[in-house]
């Protein structure tokens, strides 16, 4: 299953640029549809309008990904993430990391 | 049975691994938690009662109610599957003995009936965990672990206070709930600390990654208590709604950074946990079973997590994404059962995000909040670690064969965790919890799923941003990791000189002194003077001095 998806992706890349993102972008269309059918056909009393719908989450959750990296993005461009010895006293782990790394 | 204590169990457990020779040690170690799990389902019930006399003071070891029931099946769960996990991993003696002991301790907090037993096993629980840390066997586990306990002796410090003072002004260690008084406040600040509330939370993501590869399934156990405290203690504090919030969006942002699996999964523990917190702030009834059936099913997704990521350490000798790639195949069973228990985790926490527990009580915007917090959880756990581990450029890795053992544990979990995720209600009443769980079955699986598909596919999309990248992250830990440095050349280092200047001046007095009078015994062989003189000298010497205490006392 793996090796199919992996040659399935690499075909994709091939076609061009943008076939992988567009058949993710179906395939996840064709799942959506489906959960939603499901959901459909297993839901009780329906009240509340838009906000209880699985649609209006999905779409929040979307945003809210592409918000988060953006802003985990910033962060990291801004100096969140310093060199592995920032703290000092680190070079004893490093060490013994790259010893174990040199076994290994 | 029913009297029996489930600590004591867990703790004779302990010793006998200890007693048994090394091959029977991880069969031994089942052996209690398998006990305490037939005790919690079939004999221990809300009649179950254990009190002991001391020193005046009535300690109650074992009190059964609705809540700890649930914590303590799902631990005893958690200690079974970490057993079977380790079962042939040639663990340390006192890694599975602490192991033991830290289970009994977390237990010992759960059916305690009063503040001083808490406090006690409270204490307990800090020491196991640490020494659990402490011999994790990486390279960075010494430090860390004295990080986690300078802040857990702090935080059990806070804890202890608030009880004390609590007692002090109403007479009495009974387990009931704190009035918003100092005393109440000291005392909240103890459990939120090990309750990994912000900004106390980053101990978790420090010292976590830094123990074994089975030692950190045990761990769940800390968090997870601390919020059965706050349960008991604090239900109903609207601060815990605010800390709660921002410590679930806080951790699922932060986790987007780290670079290593397990501290990446360490703040996904956070950030449940963070929103357990907040449900204990709304403090109604349906909150409160809600924070129940989230805790038992959160640490059975945890736990599954964390021993994928611990398979994936064990096999390739690193949990680095930046050093990690390709391994969906040579480990395709460990990729399909850490999805089902990320999977699960996420749509759980999309789920009870926006299930009609919170929703009803506090209004869309918090539901906003915490959805948005899952979300995270999805693109962090379900896209992020997948997407490199398994799917990025293979690194060459000589991989280790992984025991069947862990691949048992796996898919035990794995089993549980799927049967949770579709229908809770099972499980509950497959262990005889008489907690509700109204917000799970597959009309709401399909809800979660789908809100979760689609926050997974723009997660794909933005993973360029999030591309890993080797080196420290700085988090609220900053403060007291920079500080140290700064304590230990204000205080420690003249501290340490003192003690030196002293210790070489005694040494030289010692060298001096007998150069300034002969020795006795050699005084004594050359004959001069005799023995008797010698002897008669002290004595008198004795008389004189007993002579002058009689005169001064008078």
């Amino acid at each position: 299953m793996i090796t199919r998806m992996t040659e399935l992706r690499e075909r994709l890349e091939r076609r061009g640029k943008w076939a992988l993102p567009a058949a993710a972008l179906a395939a996840a269309a064709v799942v959506e549809i489906a959960l939603e059918i499901l959901y459909e056909t297993t839901a009780g009393d329906r009240e509340g309008g838009l906000i209880s719908t699985p649609l209006f989450w999905a779409a929040f959750g979307a945003v809210t990904v592409a918000a988060a990296a953006a802003l985990a993005h910033l962060a990291v461009r801004a100096g969140l993430l310093r060199g592995r010895g920032y703290y000092g006293g680190d070079e004893e782990e490093e060490q013994v990391e790259e010893e174990e790394r040199v076994e290994r | 049975m029913s009297s029996v204590p489930p600590f004591l169990i867990m703790l004779a457990g302990a010793a006998v691994v200890f007693a048994l020779p090394g091959r029977l040690r991880g069969w031994a170690f089942l052996a209690a938690p398998a006990i305490v799990l037939a005790q919690l389902v079939f004999w221990l019930d809300h009649n179950s009662h254990l009190s002991v006399e001391l020193a005046g003071l009535t300690l109650t070891l074992l009190e059964v109610n609705e809540f700890n029931e649930v914590w303590g099946t799902v631990f005893a769960l958690v200690a079974l599957g970490g057993g079977v996990f380790g079962l042939r991993l040639r663990d340390r003696v006192q890694r599975r003995c602490t192991a033991l002991a830290y289970g009994g301790s977390a237990f010992g907090v759960l059916f305690a009936g009063d503040l001083l037993t808490i406090i006690v096993f409270w204490e307990l629980m800090a020491v196991t965990s640490f020494l659990l840390i402490v011999n994790g066997g990486r390279p960075g586990s010494r430090a860390a672990a004295m990080r986690y306990l300078f802040v857990h002796v702090a935080g059990g410090a806070a804890f202890l206070g608030g009880i004390l003072w609590h007692a002090g002004e109403t007479g009495s260690f009974a387990l009931e709930a704190f009035e918003a008084t100092p005393a109440g406040w000291l005392a909240l600040l103890g459990v939120l600390i090990n309750a990994a509330g912000f900004p106390f939370h980053s101990w978790l993501s420090d010292a976590y990654p830094e123990s074994s590869i089975t030692g950190m399934v045990f761990l769940a156990y800390t968090t997870k208590t601390a919020v059965y405290v706050l349960l008991q203690l604090f239900p109903g504090w609207d601060v815990l709604v605010v800390a709660g919030t921002f410590t679930t969006l806080y951790a699922s942002v932060y986790s987007l950074v780290q670079n290593d699996v397990r501290r990446i999964i360490a703040y996904q523990i956070i950030s449940p946990v963070g929103f357990m917190t907040a449900e204990v702030g709304l403090g109604t009834a349906h909150a409160l079973e809600g924070v129940a059936a989230h805790a038992f099913t959160h640490v059975l997704w945890q736990s599954l997590m964390v021993m994928g990521a611990g398979t994936v350490l064990y096999a390739a000798g690193t949990s680095k994404l930046t050093e990690l790639g390709g391994l969906a195949r040579p480990l395709r069973f460990v990729f399909v059962l850490y999805l089902v228990g990320a999977v699960s985790l996420a749509i759980l926490h999309l789920q009870a995000n926006v299930g009609s527990s919170l929703s009803d009580a506090s209004g869309l915007a918090l539901s906003l909040i915490l959805a948005a917090a899952a979300s995270v959880t999805i693109l962090a756990v379900v896209v992020r670690i997948p997407y490199y581990v398994f799917f990025g450029e293979p690194r060459g890795l000589t991989l280790r064969s992984v025991p069947t053992s862990m691949y048992v544990a796996m898919a035990g979990a794995a089993a549980f965790s799927i049967a949770a995720a579709i229908e809770e209600g099972w499980l509950f009443s497959l262990f005889r919890l008489g907690i509700h769980a109204e917000n799970i079955g597959l009309n709401s699986f399909a809800f979660g799923a789908q809100a979760a598909l689609l926050a997974g596919v723009a997660g794909w999309f933005v993973l360029p941003w999030l591309r890993p990248r080797d080196g420290v992250v700085l988090d609220t830990d900053w403060f007291y990791r920079k500080a140290g440095p700064v304590v230990r050349r204000g205080l420690q280092v003249p501290l340490e000189a003192a003690f030196t200047a002293c210790e070489r001046g005694a040494a030289a007095a010692a060298r001096e002194l007998p150069r300034l009078a002969p020795s006795p015994a050699r005084l004594a062989l050359l004959g001069r003077p005799p023995v008797g003189v010698a002897l008669a000298a002290i004595l008198l010497t004795f008389a004189a001095v007993a002579l002058l205490a009689w005169a001064v006392g008078g």
